[in-house]
């Protein structure tokens, strides 16, 4: 026979437990924008019944209900989704990097447009036709030797750009590295402070969730493995590496390497592989994707310095004068050290138009540069030392091509064949010249010409009949006097087509990171719709809530005035039989 | 399914941001009238576009080049026509020296004026374009013929150096003639001719043959020059139709076709108010404002 105040307890622990669910509704209401907030629970559950179950019970029915009580307070999450939004937050992270690095990159290059790279170019051989056209004007001279600087100067700007781009990179990477540190201390912090409430039996739902948004953070910069242990702690890897285990973080160091850029390492040395995330996005756009940009940029200023000294050089200035080179560089880094030799911008008469002294109106080397401007290919020279002076054909067999006579160009190849005594050089074009040994006088000269700058080889007979076939292994053998063309870019392409290869690259990068980050973005927002959808906190809901605990409330109140008119009854009023 | 206030911000916020940027992005075709603002819009297009670009300012270079072989070769024509005309009047004047009923000073008279046309002659061969002497090769820098004596002018002091014009892609035009192959027979006839006067005697038939045959020569020339003018009149017409064509490939590639990127514009407008619209609905309701 239970108690007459036992209906008391029933009706205080019903108070207590409505008082439980307001005060969570109200946590919740609370926390209703606080990011990463999972909306809570509280698990109530009948408390244990009155009596247990014993041989010396009273004769009474048992297993009377004794009231409520709070079980525990969980949080509503669904970790498989967290566990989705971290690696997907990890892609979005990396193409969201991508796309922003690649944008810099692409506003470097700004094409199509009128003053871009492009229009340089095209301005610089332009100026070439003018003096071609007019090679006495000291104004086309003067304008071809600013297009040439112009052309220098927007090389070394974008090639500039391109590696600041680069450093600020640099600085991005250590400040993220330091953000990771910095998060792998707080999650190891929180994994001791969860731990401990775990070990008590308790769930420590606002820590935990603390936890998570620290992990999507994380997972934003670089991929982690999460692993749950059973004492609410969690261990965090990066490739394979563990960053936080149970209440201690490992910390990432950054390392200069060969080209003074930051990478970042494990802190005892060892390689830190990255999967994905923004961090790994940086590093590959600036060792990958720039790094190649500028080695085209550099192929891009090599090609056209190299042609255009190479031709220039075969000219004569308008002094009378060997050409020099128009373009000078450092190797390995043209394209920012490209500059206009000093002696010939200081003085446009030092521009060689000409294929020969004393002829001013001769503009064939100036148009023979123009006509860069759409090849893909040009006559390097003869290379070596085999360009002396006089062949000799009268020693032996090792005797060379010599004498040119003014400079080294063709643009055409040729080949030489031998029969007999006869030697017969063919162009391209199909034209053959041809000189019988023979016929000759000993001791006679005989000339085989190349093309339109005068060059020609100067074969003199030996004393004596030497066979055709010999004269063209002497000539052919290689390296021996063969005129080398060499391509303007690998594979062979026209300037143009070089450098709106860059512009294309970039784009199409570029295009395809804009695409993927606005995907993943979509990805991503899905995924935190369903976060929220699970875990969110609904006003709506808990106001409900709210309603049905307050009546709950007011119920459990009335259970104990009702025991209180009850007890007052027995109390005040029983046994007065009689009195009156 | 559960919807909370988070999910329907989240939502509304996100659609907002991208009918925003479609917006912005329909906005800056329309105001800045390109549609390849950068490389990423679309990288071939791009890469055709620069290409088109180096054709067309290619294009305006060779229409450049041709206008100054075009000045060359009218200067040539007029040397040459005038060059024409001092050989028609040699002509007479040998005409009417070889009749014998003209006595001895007549002649001298006569060769004076002849005398006169040779240097005339050498004045003409000296004709300058932009400073340079145009028919002298490569040598532009001295006169062809220079004048030693009265009525008597030196050797060619030029050369056969060919200058050419680039006057389309891979095409080539020679622009000049050599001084001594339009006007050495004329100065040799013109000499020849001073000669016969000089002597009293009348005028020798065969000079008279070598002036025709100068002045055909002349002529000749003459013609070559105008065929090469209406060659460069030619390809200057060419020239301008592949502009027009290339900007036309160009501006489809570059260009924004106003009425539907202006249709866009509207249609994204459209969109965006009626986002805003309905969120002002949406996010003003809650069970809280019905609890009393």
């Amino acid at each position: 026979m239970s108690s007459p105040f036992f209906g008391l307890d029933i009706g205080a622990s019903a108070l207590r437990a409505a008082q439980q669910l307001l005060d969570t509704a109200a946590h919740n209401v609370a926390n209703a924008n606080t990011p990463g907030y999972s909306r809570q629970r509280v698990s109530l559950v009948a408390a244990a019944p009155y009596t247990f179950p014993a041989f010396n019970r009273s004769g009474a029915p048992g297993q009377v209900g004794s009231g409520v009580s709070v079980a525990a307070i969980t949080r509503v999450r669904d970790t498989f989704l967290d566990l989705q939004v971290q690696s997907q937050t990890a892609l979005q992270g990396q193409w969201d990097t991508r796309q922003q690095e690649l944008a810099k990159v692409e506003a470097i290059l700004p094409e199509p447009s009128d003053s871009g790279l492009g229009s340089t170019i095209s301005k610089f051989y332009n100026a070439w036709q003018d003096v071609a056209s007019d090679p006495t004007s000291t104004a086309a001279r003067s304008a071809l030797t600013e297009q040439a600087a112009s052309l220098a100067m927007e090389l070394n700007r974008d090639s500039s750009q391109l590696k600041m781009v680069a450093s600020a990179e640099d600085s991005q990477v250590t400040g993220q590295v330091q953000t990771i540190n910095d998060l792998a201390k707080q999650i190891a912090s929180l994994n001791g402070q969860i731990q401990r409430v775990t070990v008590t039996g308790d769930n420590a739902n606002d820590l935990m969730d603390q936890r998570n948004q620290l992990l999507g953070q994380l997972s934003q910069i670089a991929p982690t493995n999460v692993i749950t242990q059973a004492d609410g702690t969690l261990s965090v890897l990066i490739g394979g590496t563990d960053l936080v285990s149970n209440i201690n973080s490992r910390t990432i160091s950054i390392q200069t390497d060969v080209n003074g850029h930051a990478q970042p390492v494990w802190a005892d040395g060892s390689n830190l592989s990255l999967q994905g995330g923004s961090l790994k996005s940086l590093l590959t756009v600036r060792d990958t994707d720039i790094a190649g940009y500028q080695s085209q940029l550099n192929a891009l200023a090599k090609g056209m310095a190299d042609s255009v000294n190479a031709i220039h050089e075969r000219g004569v200035d308008a002094m009378g004068n060997p050409g020099q080179a128009i373009f000078t560089y450092v190797a390995g880094n043209e394209a920012q050290t490209l500059g206009v030799n000093t002696a010939v911008a200081a003085d446009p008469r030092l521009v060689a138009a000409a294929a020969s002294a004393g002829t001013p109106g001769d503009g064939s080397v100036a148009g023979l540069i123009a006509d860069l401007r759409n090849a893909r290919s040009y006559a390097a020279g003869v290379p070596g030392t085999d360009v002396v002076s006089g062949m000799d054909l009268t020693t032996n067999s090792t005797a060379r091509l010599t004498t040119i006579a003014a400079g080294t160009a063709t643009a055409q190849a040729w080949t030489f064949s031998g029969s007999g005594s006869s030697l017969t050089l063919t162009g391209a074009d199909g034209t053959t010249q041809t000189i019988n040994i023979a016929d000759m006088a000993a001791g006679s000269t005989a000339t085989l010409n190349f093309d339109q700058l005068g060059i020609q080889l100067n074969v003199t007979a030996p004393n004596g009949a030497k066979a055709g076939a010999d004269l063209v292994t002497d000539l052919t053998t290689a390296g021996h006097n063969t005129m080398v063309t060499t391509s303007l870019f690998t594979p062979p392409q026209t300037t143009t087509d070089y450098y709106s290869g860059i512009v294309g690259g970039i784009g199409t990068a570029s295009s395809q990171s804009i695409e993927m980050s606005t995907n993943q973005q979509l990805v991503v927002n899905q995924l935190q719709q369903r976060v929220q959808e699970t875990s969110g906190v609904s006003l709506d809901e808990e106001a409900t809530n709210m309603i049905e605990f307050q009546h709950a409330y007011q119920a459990a109140a009335r259970v104990i005035t009702t025991m209180d008119e009850m007890l007052n009854t027995l109390i005040n009023s029983t046994g007065l039989v009689g009195r009156g | 399914m559960r919807v909370t206030e988070g999910m329907i911000y989240n939502s509304t916020s996100q659609s907002l941001n991208s009918t925003m940027a479609a917006m912005q992005a329909a906005t800056e075709k329309v105001s800045s009238g390109k549609q390849l603002n950068k490389a990423s819009d679309n990288p071939a297009d791009v890469r055709s576009a620069i290409q088109l670009r180096d054709t067309l300012s290619e294009l305006d270079q060779f229409s450049r080049n041709i206008d100054s072989a075009t000045s060359k070769t009218t200067a040539m024509d007029n040397s040459l026509g005038s060059a024409g005309d001092l050989l028609q009047r040699a002509n007479e004047l040998a005409i009417s020296g070889a009749n014998g009923a003209l006595g001895p000073s007549d002649r001298q008279a006569m060769a004076q004026e002849v005398s006169q046309l040779i240097e005339a002659t050498a004045q003409d061969a000296a004709a300058k374009v932009n400073g340079e002497y145009i028919f002298s090769g490569f040598k532009v820098n001295q006169p062809p013929y220079v004048v030693t004596a009265p009525g008597t002018v030196g050797a060619y002091q030029g050369d056969h150096g060919v200058t050419v014009a680039r006057v389309g892609p891979a095409s080539t035009m020679q622009v000049n003639i050599a001084g001594d192959t339009a006007f050495q027979p004329a100065l040799d006839a013109l000499k020849q001719l001073s000669a016969d006067l000089q002597s009293g005697n009348p005028v020798q038939p065969s000079t008279i043959t070598q002036i025709q045959g100068a002045l055909d020569n002349v002529l000749a020339v003459r013609a070559q020059v105008g065929a090469r003018a209406n060659r460069l009149d030619q390809a200057q017409t060419s020239q301008a139709s592949l502009i027009t064509s290339n900007q036309g490939l160009l501006s489809q590639l570059e260009d924004v076709d106003m009425a539907s990127a202006i249709t866009e514009l509207t249609k994204r407008q459209t969109t965006y108010q009626a986002t805003l619209a309905v969120t002002a609905k949406v996010i003003q309701t809650s069970l809280i404002d019905y609890l009393r």
